[in-house]
């Protein structure tokens, strides 16, 4: 009886004990970051496990160190991997489908070559599941030039078109889906708008950067990339090695010119033609959020 | 009392206002309820609609207004629309005999708290009646609760109001408020902690809310007895929720905090400021403690408030037989 009692006025106390720290919680300043006046910082960001993306590669960051395997394939509790393999180890052709992706990591882990790794990219937006099927080989391309600032050898038209990106002769499902007999004619690729919107902060970065480059680039990275290029584009540059670390600061989008038309300027390039219905949209979308102001917060 | 033409005026104006009262509680409540959660979480609440999101709360009764009431097959038509009606109606009784100030006063009657106590008890008829008439046997089982519940806090919480009552030796409410002072250390909350905390569980207990809200237990029930209302139906139970809480609230003002009696100058802001005082610390312990199990609720108030109670309004009645 005592006892209980005793045990009662113990747990009254822990009940003031509970209220206490509810009270703190009820005083001390929020920690949501409201999402398009704010973002998170880059730190946090670094321990995001968004969509998968390929690798750079060791000696040239736009070369994947994938050797075709296809053990990410098979392991892949999603079937979302095709991995084509060309005549060489190196694949022609590899294909995402986020949209079955869970995340969980096992194409990662199995890749005997660490051709794979997790993206930090947070701000994906599409407007059909179509564009969640992403062709990492040329996304790989696009970063590995940004990022190493340096000329890959231009792609004849020709090529251009029988890329995988583009190709309607292409095996999988998803390029050959995208390609109705009844739909408008394609847009070309140049006046292409970004399609699996990358809703990048940083897309406003290029203006607070070092690089000479003019301010246009805080809506567009294509349109800044000339200037940038002209800017960077010396001898010196052209090696990778010497230029990646510098770049990765920046975070200049520069691109040589004949990339800037090949290659589509969001980091995850879709995989398939895009429908020119929802165009105009995504492309307006695009632009509002990447050239409004964001401002940093602290998640601290 | 000679029911004149003055009085039945002023109890037509009375309805009105406790209408509109009512009303305007459950908005200014829904609002602070999800505030308080959201800084208790440590998120903002609601944020974008209107200035720090205070017009949220009117556009989301904008919504109910507008929803479609959906009425499934099998129930008890006429107990199925009487339900929310009687959960609404005897509400607006009870705020008739509350004391808003020196002269502001609905109804008043020399036995007010009986009249509140005895109408409290139609809110847990309307909760059977929506449990039995819905057909369905999540809304039935949390009917069950409600009475069960109800009917057993309620003892606990009339003797923690008797109490009071043998100290002031009135059930007038308006007599009760005019025995305490304008400062804090004359209310009778000093006189009678025991009696204040008993009364603060039961009220908690009594209203059906967390952590005592099992009638209508989200992850058991779906929605308890509400489970098969919409719309209007819905709102209805939702209003008179909250105005049972705020009734509560005020009876806690005047019993034990000093009525509209305050500092500087008597008058219904006192009143209220103590009320929605009391309401917070509802919020508060609801966004901080889980929810109890039946056994443990039914035990917590048997066990322990019943004969506390008991207690104190033993030891009151000697020591007022003693020594005054
Ligand atoms: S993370 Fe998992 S589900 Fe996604 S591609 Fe890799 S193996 Fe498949
Ligand atoms: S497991 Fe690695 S090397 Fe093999 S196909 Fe997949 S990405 Fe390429």
């Amino acid at each position: 009886m005592l006892k209980a009692i005793w045990d009662n006025i113990k747990g009254l106390y822990s009940l003031l004990v509970g209220m206490s720290i509810t009270g703190r919680y009820l005083l001390s300043p929020v920690e949501t970051i409201h999402f398009p006046r704010q973002v998170v910082d880059d730190e946090i960001m670094a321990s995001f496990r968004g969509p998968i993306q390929l690798t750079l590669g060791k000696k040239d960051p736009t070369q994947t160190r994938c050797i075709s395997c296809q053990m990410c394939a098979k392991a892949c509790p999603g079937h979302c991997l095709t991995v084509t393999k060309g005549d060489a180890k190196a694949p022609i052709q590899w294909l995402y489908d986020f949209s079955y992706c869970c995340l969980c990591g096992a194409c990662v882990e199995t890749c005997p070559t660490g051709a794979l790794e997790f993206s930090h990219k947070v701000y994906l937006v599409t407007v059909s599941r179509q564009e969640l099927i992403l062709d990492l080989l040329s996304d790989l391309k696009t970063r590995g030039t940004q990022l190493g600032n340096q000329i890959v050898p231009p792609v004849p038209p020709a090529a251009k078109e029988a890329s995988p990106s583009v190709a309607p002769a292409s095996p999988s499902a998803p390029a050959t889906l995208a390609a109705p007999t009844s739909a408008p004619p394609a847009p070309e690729t140049k006046t292409d708008p970004p399609k699996a919107a990358e809703i990048k902060p940083d897309a406003a970065k290029p203006a607070q950067t070092k690089e000479p480059a003019p301010a246009s680039g805080s809506t567009d990275p294509v349109a800044a990339s000339p200037a940038v290029n002209s800017a960077t584009n010396n001898p010196a540059t052209n090696n990778p090695a010497t230029n990646i670390a510098n770049d990765v600061k920046t975070g200049a989008p520069a691109q040589s010119e004949p990339k800037a038309q090949t290659v589509a300027p969001q980091e995850l390039a879709p995989a398939t033609k895009p429908e020119t219905k929802a165009n105009p949209v995504a492309n307006k979308k695009i632009h509002d959020h990447s050239s409004r102001p964001a401002k940093k917060r602290g998640h601290k | 009392m000679d029911l004149s033409l003055a009085i039945f005026v002023q109890i037509i104006a009375a309805v009105l206002l406790i209408i509109a009262l009512m009303v305007g509680n459950a908005v200014v409540m829904v609002y602070m309820e999800r505030k308080v959660a959201g800084f208790i979480q440590r998120r903002p609440g609601p944020y974008e609609v209107g200035p720090w999101g205070t017009i949220q709360a009117i556009c989301d009764s904008m919504k109910l207004l507008a929803k479609q009431l959906y009425r499934p097959g099998n129930v008890d038509l006429i107990l199925y629309y009487l339900a929310p009606v009687l959960a609404f109606f005897p509400v607006l009784l009870l705020f008739l005999p509350i004391p808003f100030g020196p002269w502001l006063t609905a109804l008043h009657i020399n036995e007010g708290i009986v009249l509140i106590l005895a109408f409290a008890g139609l809110g847990v008829l309307s909760n059977l009646l929506a449990g039995w008439a819905s057909n369905n046997k999540f809304s039935l089982l949390g009917a069950a609760r409600a009475v069960a519940q109800t009917v057993a806090y309620e003892i606990p919480m009339i003797l923690a109001l008797l109490a009071v009552v043998f100290l002031s030796g009135s059930m007038d409410l308006k007599r009760i408020t005019e025995q305490q002072g304008q400062w804090p250390w004359e209310w009778n909350i000093l006189l009678q902690p025991l009696a204040f905390f008993i009364y603060l569980v039961s009220l908690v207990g009594e209203t059906n809310r967390a952590p005592f809200d099992l009638p209508e237990a989200e992850s058991e029930l779906t929605a308890g007895f509400h489970t098969e209302y919409s719309g209007m139906g819905f709102a209805l139970f939702f209003l008179s929720e909250y105005a049972n809480m705020l009734l509560v609230s005020f009876v806690a003002a005047v019993f034990f905090l000093g009525g509209y009696k305050g500092p500087i100058a008597d008058g219904f802001w006192w009143l209220f400021i103590k009320a929605y005082a009391v309401m917070f610390f509802m919020v508060w312990i609801r966004w901080t403690f889980p929810r109890v199990r039946f056994d443990q609720l039914l035990n917590l108030n048997w066990k322990w408030l019943l004969p506390l109670g008991l207690l104190n309004l033993w030891a009151t009645a000697i020591i007022m037989k003693i020594f005054l």
